[in-house]
């Protein structure tokens, strides 16, 4: 006897449909898997052959092969679990007539029969939609992560008797589909609102994250430099639905989602300690998962004390800025996944921490400080649009008892201005102004002629590397957009001159 | 084949020996006539120098001492592309031959004519000076410079190297290097001193191979100060090598110039210091063109047009205002209602940026 359903697995973030077929024959009782499954799918076996026992069902005493096709393609995971029973019973069991070729199946087993949630339900639904399925069964724990997919049924169940209930003809509640709401008004415990004076970083970092710049602060110890950071997921634009399904199918294949949180609403904030590695950060694997940068995709990536990471990790990261993708190749095959995040450092800046400081002597040579600089590589810094200094915040400043502008009144100018930006860029393909190339940089970024004198006037004076053009025509565009301007004016450009700090020093 | 005269020869091969140190190599120059009795009158050197040495010294010294010895420190020169200035030369500088220790070689790279400048100018400072006095120190030096006196300085980063790059836009430029031409200390400055040797002059006293050694400093900078008819001291605090080539200048009669500092700012405590033991207060072009018998109705002084806005800010950062974030809350004002106002006026030259969000005036 012979059955075949279909069920999925993943390639990188792409759904993969696998069929599985399923043949019962007389002769001495066997089981076998074929067409290149990986360990946790031949393990299946056991798991099914336990479930379905469990379940109250009858486990066929025959030859019983399990092909999963295509067959050249290594399947893994335990997605496939339930798929491979309900093939199986199917051959076996009577009245489970219920049409099957527009229907996906995907689901781990527990030995008592329960259904286990998997990783990427999100994009498995989303590549099931595109091919024209229009049911997929799931564990009822990843129902959350399906439930704002329109057009396609999703039946979430918790067992696999309710599963083979389903294939009988009853009908199973099928998961309401919700609809995409930003997230509720928090008190995020790091708020712009607790951060005293600073008033030139706050500025940057609502510059920064309104046009998805990457930053880098520049300070003594203790200036501040971690605490300011800290404050950007309160200030993040909201997501939109698009950018939340994005992210959440990464955090679904790494395997990061808990039933509870479902779809990811906030934007990631990722913070490796410095001694990650390049694997972690741009994935890879046995099984090429993303890494850091690409789960921190529409989200920020946040380097504390830059230099002090190792240089190779640091170089890693430039591909990714520039092209908001990786391509993650190992033996197993390669992975393309989104790695859209910006990029925020720290650094002191210099091995004392003190260079410049008012309050202390910096004791360190010229030679160090310059290679503590070097560690950060030019190439590295030519794709940080915003560099400035942190200062030594003053005790009186530290006890006033002015009142900050709350970290929401910044999120709400910061939601405009990207409002703005998606409606610029609607045709050219990008999202924020720090994406923006050659093309559109001419397209959008026209000085007067007035003012274009004056910037090259300023290039001379303050000794800017001409590649500093693009990035601080791009903060300037930011600037224009936050305050509502069609243009760029010259209090825009001049503005960003002024967030240019860090690579002024070379003579 | 080279075109050392004997006598040059004599005083290359003798500056190249290894142990000799300069007071015994100027001491052996004055007992013999002429320096190329060094090669030919060899027994009355031999007996001379055993004096100082003992017998087994002066027999090693005295292998050396010889033309063909010579004629090998002039190749490796001459790969290098090094000429060598003895004090017996054509071309060694008449400021230098006034100074009680003149070095006995110049080991030189670039226009040598500069040696012979009709003005020159000393400008030294320290490694840590300050932004805004470095902005100074450039607009003070481009009229000099452009009228026509060559500057002198060292090869350090900070004060020196502004002097190189301001005399390298507008001007000639001698820098004098610690150890020899082979190594130029700071490392990070190799390419600006490669630069002056094409467009300038690099001098050493000692010979290219030598590394340099902290001794070395205090002893080149009276080259400086040789070199110089007058010296600015731009920046240095208590102990800074510049205090050197002021006190070598001093000695050799010629004027000190330095900056102006407020009280407290350690980068500025030796200028301080020397203003008030009778130095000159150099703050403008003017003062030093002045020194030279220059005209100074030939430098325009630049006209600003600042904005309302412009003025008052210039005006509290010039009597004071550092701190940006202070000068924000005092006034009530938005960080980015001011930004843009700071950028200008550092654009036209009026303010500088200092690490850690602080702000000077240039003057």
């Amino acid at each position: 006897m012979l059955s075949k359903i279909t069920s999925y697995t993943l390639q990188g973030l792409d759904g993969l449909p696998v069929d599985v077929e399923v043949d019962i024959s007389r002769g001495m009782p066997k089981f076998d898997i074929v067409g290149l499954p990986d360990t946790a799918v031949k393990e299946s076996k056991e798991r099914v052959r336990a479930a379905i026992k469990n379940s109250g069902k009858n486990f066929p005493v025959a030859v019983i092969t399990v092909n999963l096709a295509p067959a050249d393609v290594k399947k893994e995971g335990s997605k496939l679990d339930l798929a491979i029973a309900i093939s199986l019973l199917r051959a076996t069991e009577t009245g489970m007539e219920r049409p099957i070729d527009k229907t996906v199946v995907l689901g781990e087993l527990s030995l008592n029969g329960a259904v286990r949630p998997v990783t990427g339900v999100l994009p498995i639904c989303l590549a099931a939609k595109e091919k024209g399925f229009t049911t997929l069964i799931i564990p009822k724990a990843n129902e959350e992560e399906a439930c704002y997919i329109d057009g396609i049924k999703v039946i979430a169940v918790s067992t696999l008797n309710e599963a083979v209930r389903y294939f009988k003809g009853e009908e199973i509640a099928v998961t309401k589909l919700k609809k995409f709401t930003p997230p509720e008004e928090k008190d995020f415990r790091s708020d712009l609102k607790y951060v005293k004076g600073q008033f030139i970083a706050k500025r940057a970092l609502e510059i920064a994250v309104s046009g998805g710049h990457n930053i880098l602060m520049v300070g003594a110890p203790g200036a501040g430099k971690t605490m300011l950071a800290k404050c950007i997921p309160s200030i993040m634009p909201d997501m939109t639905f698009e950018e939340a399904l994005e992210t959440t199918a990464v955090h679904s294949v790494a395997g990061n989602l808990t039933h509870k949180s479902g779809i990811i609403k906030v934007r990631p904030f990722m913070t490796p300690h410095h001694t990650a590695t390049r694997i972690s950060l741009v994935g890879g694997g046995a099984n090429v998962l993303p890494g850091l940068v690409s789960l921190a995709n529409n989200g920020v990536l946040f380097l504390d004390e830059m230099p002090e990471y190792a240089r190779t990790v640091l170089e890693c990261l430039r591909q990714p800025i520039e092209d908001g993708v990786i391509t993650v190749s190992r033996a197993k095959g390669s992975n393309v996944y989104p790695a859209k995040f910006m990029l925020c450092a720290s650094m002191n800046p210099c091995p004392c921490g003190n260079y410049g400081s008012e309050n202390a002597e910096c004791k360190c040579s010229d030679a160090q400080i310059k290679k503590y600089r070097a560690k950060i590589s030019g190439p590295l810094l030519d794709r940080i649009d915003l560099q400035i200094h942190v200062d030594n915040v003053k005790y009186d400043d530290l006890v006033s008892t002015d009142t900050e502008e709350p970290s929401s009144a910044v999120r709400a100018r910061v939601n405009t201005a990207r409002k703005i930006q998606r409606e610029r860029f609607s045709e050219d393909g990008i999202r924020t102004n720090s994406e923006m190339s050659e093309r559109e940089l001419a397209k959008y970024c026209q000085l007067s002629s007035e003012d274009e004198k004056l910037f090259k006037k300023s290039f001379e004076t303050l000794r800017l590397s001409a590649r500093g053009r693009s990035r601080i025509l791009k903060v300037a565009r930011t600037i224009a957009d936050l305050d509502y301007s069609e243009n760029i004016q010259r209090k825009h450009l001049l503005e960003a001159i002024s967030y240019r700090s860090f690579d002024m020093k070379e003579n | 084949m080279n075109s050392y005269t004997k006598t040059e020869l004599a005083v290359l091969c003798l500056d190249a020996l290894d142990g000799l140190e300069y007071k015994h190599e100027k001491a052996l120059l004055s007992f013999v006539k002429t320096p190329a009795e060094l090669f030919t009158d060899k027994n009355s050197v031999k007996k001379y120098l055993a004096e100082f040495f003992g017998e087994a010294k002066a027999n090693t010294v005295l292998l050396s001492l010889n033309e063909s010895f010579a004629e090998s420190v002039v190749d490796g020169l001459e790969k290098r592309g090094v000429t060598a200035v003895t004090c017996y030369s054509d071309g060694y500088p008449e400021r230098l031959k006034n100074i009680d220790t003149p070095p006995l070689v110049l080991y030189a790279k670039g226009d040598l004519s500069l040696l012979k400048s009709q003005k020159t100018l000393g400008a030294v400072g320290s490694r840590k000076t300050l932004p805004n006095t470095e902005a100074l120190l450039k607009e003070v030096l481009k009229p000099v410079a452009a009228a026509g006196v060559t500057l002198v300085t060292g090869s350090a980063s900070g004060a020196d190297k502004t002097v190189l790059s301001t005399a390298l836009e507008s001007g000639k430029v001698i820098s004098v290097l610690t150890g020899g031409i082979d190594h130029v200390y700071p490392d990070c400055n190799r390419s600006i001193i490669e630069r002056v040797a094409k467009c300038g002059l690099v001098v050493s006293e000692q010979p290219p191979d030598v590394v340099p050694k902290f001794w070395m400093f205090p002893v080149r900078n009276r080259i400086i100060a040789g070199l110089s008819d007058a010296v600015l001291i731009a920046s240095g605090d208590k102990k800074s090598g510049a205090r050197h080539t002021a006190d070598f200048a001093l000695n050799y009669a010629k004027q000190v110039y330095a900056f102006p500092y407020s009280v407290g700012i350690t980068s500025g405590e030796l200028c301080n210091e020397l203003i008030k033991n009778g130095a000159s207060l150099c703050d403008s072009a003017k003062d030093l063109l002045l020194e030279f018998g220059l005209k100074d109705e030939d430098i325009e002084e630049p006209v600003f047009e600042l904005d309302e806005d412009e003025k008052v800010l210039y005006e509290a950062i010039k009597n004071g205002q550092e701190d940006m974030t202070d000068y924000c809350m005092k006034n009530n004002l938005k960080f980015f209602e001011i930004a843009p106002t700071l950028s200008s006026l550092e654009i036209q030259g009026l303010i500088v940026k200092l690490a850690g969000n602080r702000y000077k005036p240039v003057k």
